[in-house]
């Protein structure tokens, strides 16, 4: 319901019909339309500074406590207020104060507005807004401190060899990260807000004269174009932008490793940073890219190309192990080794269910396990594994309610699911696999041929901010190959761009 | 919308096609993984054919089920043709029985004897069970005796036979496996006749048929016993030992095999070869045919039992001497019967079509009086680990 209420396309305009308004010139007034419309919130914390010498010189500090930072506030903003106001005896005007407010205040940024609504959306920010009586001008000094976590090790993405750390969810950590791996003028940072609500902080980033400046410009297109509440996590805004709304792949990928980011940003790719969550997106994504981890890069290129040749493997394997197995035994037992269908025939002799049913059962046996393995509180994991290895495994096998086998060939999809460096891409292989069970019990391997034939087409017909999904397979560029299936020396590499 | 429609279509599609889909459960077929073909009788129904079904539950391991019963359940049903006993064995199988995994055909002696060359029309009509598998012949006795023999080593009969022949064929070479599909190739060749390796059971007074042969440490066993020559597609002769095995020398079938030859007075000397390459050569001299065999043969003396210098080379004269005698009777004997198993008739159509030709119709007299020649090469790599036997005061 709450998504639902978020996602909900805002179409009215906000009630700000006097947001591009002025200011009043009086303090209070101001302060009590701001308590006003915040209503009343306890959390705005305001302070009236009086000159000793002048009654009517009077300001007004306000920020909202907790995300703005109490230490600047109380050394660059009140400290030298109160001290220029204790100092300055003489009578002065309004607009000598206006004019002086810059040199007295010691915060790193001071910026000066008139309107309404900006000085909403600073205090709302974390910034602090000092007023003066009698002027419309605020001055707004930049004292966002956002609660945030410290730059730990990833926790989905991990790697043996390479960066340990990780993005956090705020934006500023996040893109301080990239900045200090790529110390170059040409990379950007773009920024805008989105949701109407939620105001969430957006950030795209790109090494300009790498990136193709028509995909910079499509991507700003395609975020101004969202119309929605809150943004919480970066797939608020992958859903919203990708190309082909319907299909399971992914078609925009995710990191939480800057190293990673930092990678695609030199190979051209643009990053688009979302504040309040860790997952960086990375567009345009192509279907090889899923199955490279940064890791590739960082140890002996004949082991990362085994790798990422297992890892396509295993992606087969996750996709296909349980539907192949199925389609062999209920309807090509003649495709089966005569050994091997001994020893089949053995293991399902007792076996009260169809084979389907085996099969469909201990799939979705696994994949409760692990939504339970995700959902469980921390302390009773070992237990929810123990009940899965040892009654769904071996005491189902041992009471003949399934065949060994189909454990095996659970377990097998299963594993290879997690050799992959994204889950996206995992899903969508979980999604397909079940699929290719199903169409494996009506019509054999005839029906994955056609399943496959269908995965096949959708695949090459996708296309990511317009570069084709499952380039550089379809359509076919030998260069690329050096990069995908596996990976040359970084040299030879270095010559293909040179290439290029 | 218009997409979405479509893929209702296609999934609806699928379901529909389901019906007639041959979907099978593993527990509910009966698997046939070998067919033994007997005469019968009673010449109403000619055919007595024998299926060997796995039987699962006997072969189950581990706890989970536990073991009943055998591995294999042999059916045996008579009918007028092949095809009817297949689906005639209907009336005993309990469960559908399907032919895919069929490793081996046995045919009785009997029925080999009397004619063969028509048995294998419905396996190459088929299209359930594949022409790749070897077919043996039971020596001295039925193929539905044979396929009752309580395997002790290997899990099934069939699997017995086919490894011990294997293995036969590795280490000693009496026989090679023929497949089916060879079989017919021979069948209506006319410059080859069919050779087939021979099966029987090496103890056939036991009780073979019965638990109670796992109960003995020498069982009776599957034994592969010579070689079945055919002529026209009738068994005329077998062929044992030596005689076997030099048909497989001059069709290079065997790579490893012992020769073993006299020297002293009550000694041998073994050659065993790692290598053996023959050719056949047919010319024809005033308008006759002859048969010539070059062969190849290279080896290491793995054995003496006689005092005898090694370093002469001269010893390696007798043992091409005695492979030759060996291969000339084998050859004289095929003469005699007028059954080519060695191809030299292939040979010759390949060699010289025009007078194959000519000559095809009449080629088992010609090759029956043809002359034979032959030219043996005998080199020796080695002499193991010592070169003269060691000398016994």
């Amino acid at each position: 319901m709450r998504q639902r209420y978020l996602l909900k396309s805002s179409n009215k305009e906000k009630t700000t019909d006097c947001s591009a308004a002025p200011l009043y010139n009086d303090v209070n007034k101001n302060i009590e339309r701001l308590l006003n419309e915040l209503g009343n919130s306890s959390d705005v914390s305001f302070r009236m500074v009086e000159s000793p010498y002048q009654k009517t010189l009077k300001a007004a500090v306000i920020h909202l406590d907790g995300l703005a930072d109490e230490n600047i506030i109380n050394e660059n903003i009140m400290t030298p207020l109160i001290q220029w106001l204790k100092e300055s005896n003489q009578v002065v005007t309004v607009k000598e104060i206006e004019e002086q407010i810059p040199q007295i205040l010691t915060v790193s940024q001071l910026t000066i507005k008139k309107n309404w609504h900006e000085f909403m959306s600073a205090v709302l920010t974390g910034d602090t807004v000092i007023l003066l009586n009698g002027s419309s001008k605020i001055f707004i000094g930049n004292t966002k401190k956002l609660q945030s976590r410290a730059v730990t090790e990833p926790t989905s993405q991990t790697v043996v060899r390479g960066p340990k750390d990780s993005f956090t969810e705020n934006l500023r950590t996040n893109t301080s990260l990239i900045r200090a791996r790529i110390q170059d003028s040409n990379l950007r940072l773009d920024s805008m807000k989105i949701g109407s609500v939620t105001q969430t902080d957006i950030g795209i980033m790109y090494i300009q004269g790498n990136a193709d400046e028509r995909i910079v410009e499509e991507i700003k297109e395609r975020l101004k174009e969202i119309k929605v509440d809150g943004v919480l996590e970066s797939n608020y805004i992958e859903e919203f932008i990708r190309d082909d709304r319907t299909t399971i792949f992914p078609l925009l990928l995710n990191t939480e490793r800057p190293d990673a980011v930092v990678g695609n940003l030199l190979e051209g790719r643009i990053a688009i940073i979302v504040q309040g969550t860790p997952f960086v997106l990375i567009a345009p994504a192509i279907f090889s890219q899923f199955f490279q981890s940064p890791e590739d890069y960082y140890q002996n290129y004949y082991i990362a190309s085994f790798l990422r040749i297992l890892r396509f493997g295993s992606f087969f394997l996750s996709m296909y192990a349980s539907a192949i197995y199925l389609a062999l035994i209920t309807h090509h037992q003649g495709l089966i080794p005569n050994t091997l269908m001994v020893s089949l025939m053995a293991q399902r002799e007792r076996v009260p269910f169809p084979a389907i049913v085996e099969m469909v059962v201990m799939e979705l046996a696994f994949e409760m396990l692990r939504e339970a393995g995700i959902r469980m509180p921390r302390a009773i994991g070992p237990a929810v594994s123990i009940v899965g290895a040892l009654i769904l495994g071996q005491a189902a096998v041992e009471a003949g309610f399934v065949s060994a086998a189909v454990v095996i060939i659970v377990a097998i999809s299963a594993i290879s699911n997690f050799t992959l460096p994204s889950t996206s891409i995992v899903n969508a292989a979980r999604g397909f696999r079940f699929i290719l069970i199903l169409i494996s019990a009506f019509i054999g391997l005839y029906g994955i041929l056609l399943m496959t034939l269908c995965i096949w087409l959708h695949i090459s017909s996708l296309r990511s901010f317009g570069i084709p999904y499952f380039s550089p397979f379809a359509p076919f560029d030998f260069k690329e190959q050096k990069d995908t299936l596996v990976r040359f020396s970084l040299p030879s590499l270095l010559k293909k761009h040179q290439n290029k | 919308m218009k997409t979405y429609l479509s893929l209702l279509w296609i999934a609806a599609i699928c379901l529909c096609v389901s019906g007639c889909s041959n979907y099978r459960e593993l527990n509910q077929i009966g698997v046939i993984i070998g067919l033994g073909i007997d005469e019968n009788e009673n010449l109403e129904q000619p055919y007595k054919v024998t299926y060997q079904i796995i039987n699962p539950s006997g072969l189950s391991q581990g706890s989970s089920s536990g073991g009943q019963g055998l591995p294999v359940i042999n059916y045996t049903v008579t009918a007028k043709t092949l095809v009817e006993a297949l689906k005639k064995a209907s009336i005993v199988i309990p469960r559908e029985h399907i032919t895919s995994h069929l490793s081996l055909i046995i045919i009785g002696e009997k029925l080999a004897r009397n004619d063969l060359s028509l048995l294998f029309d419905a396996l190459d009509r088929g299209k359930q069970a594949r022409t790749s598998i070897p077919v043996f012949i039971a020596r001295d006795g039925t193929a539905e005796k044979l396929l009752g023999v309580i395997e002790p080593f290997e899990v099934t009969p069939v699997k017995s036979i086919l490894s011990t022949s294997q293995n036969n064929q590795k280490m000693y070479g009496i026989v090679s496996n023929v497949q089916a599909y060879e079989v017919i190739s021979m069948l209506l060749s006319e410059g080859k006749d069919l050779s087939l390796p021979g099966i029987s059971i090496n103890k056939p007074s036991q009780k073979a048929e019965e638990a109670g042969n796992l109960e003995n440490t020498s069982p009776s066993a599957m034994q592969v016993k010579g070689l079945a020559m055919f002529r026209k597609g009738k068994l005329v002769r077998w062929l044992d030992g030596d005689e076997a095995r030099s048909v497989q020398l001059v069709t290079s079938k065997v790579k490893s095999t012992p020769l073993v030859f006299p020297c002293g007075i009550n000694g041998n000397i073994t050659v065993t070869t790692t290598g053996i390459k023959s050719q056949i050569k047919t010319p024809i001299r005033n308008g006759q045919p002859f048969i010539h065999t070059d062969l190849n043969v290279v080896g290491e003396i793995t054995e003496t039992s006689c005092q005898k210098d090694l370093n002469n080379p001269k010893v390696l004269k007798e043992l091409e001497k005695e492979v030759q005698k060996e291969i000339t009777k084998t050859i004289r004997i095929a003469q005699k019967e007028k059954a080519d198993i060695f191809g030299f008739g292939d040979s010759l159509s390949r060699t010289n079509p025009s007078y194959w030709r000519q000559h095809e119709q009449n080629w088992e007299n010609l090759f029956s009086s043809a002359k034979v020649s032959m030219n043996v090469n005998v080199s020796i790599v080695n002499t193991g680990m010592r070169t003269n036997p060691y000398e016994v005061n």
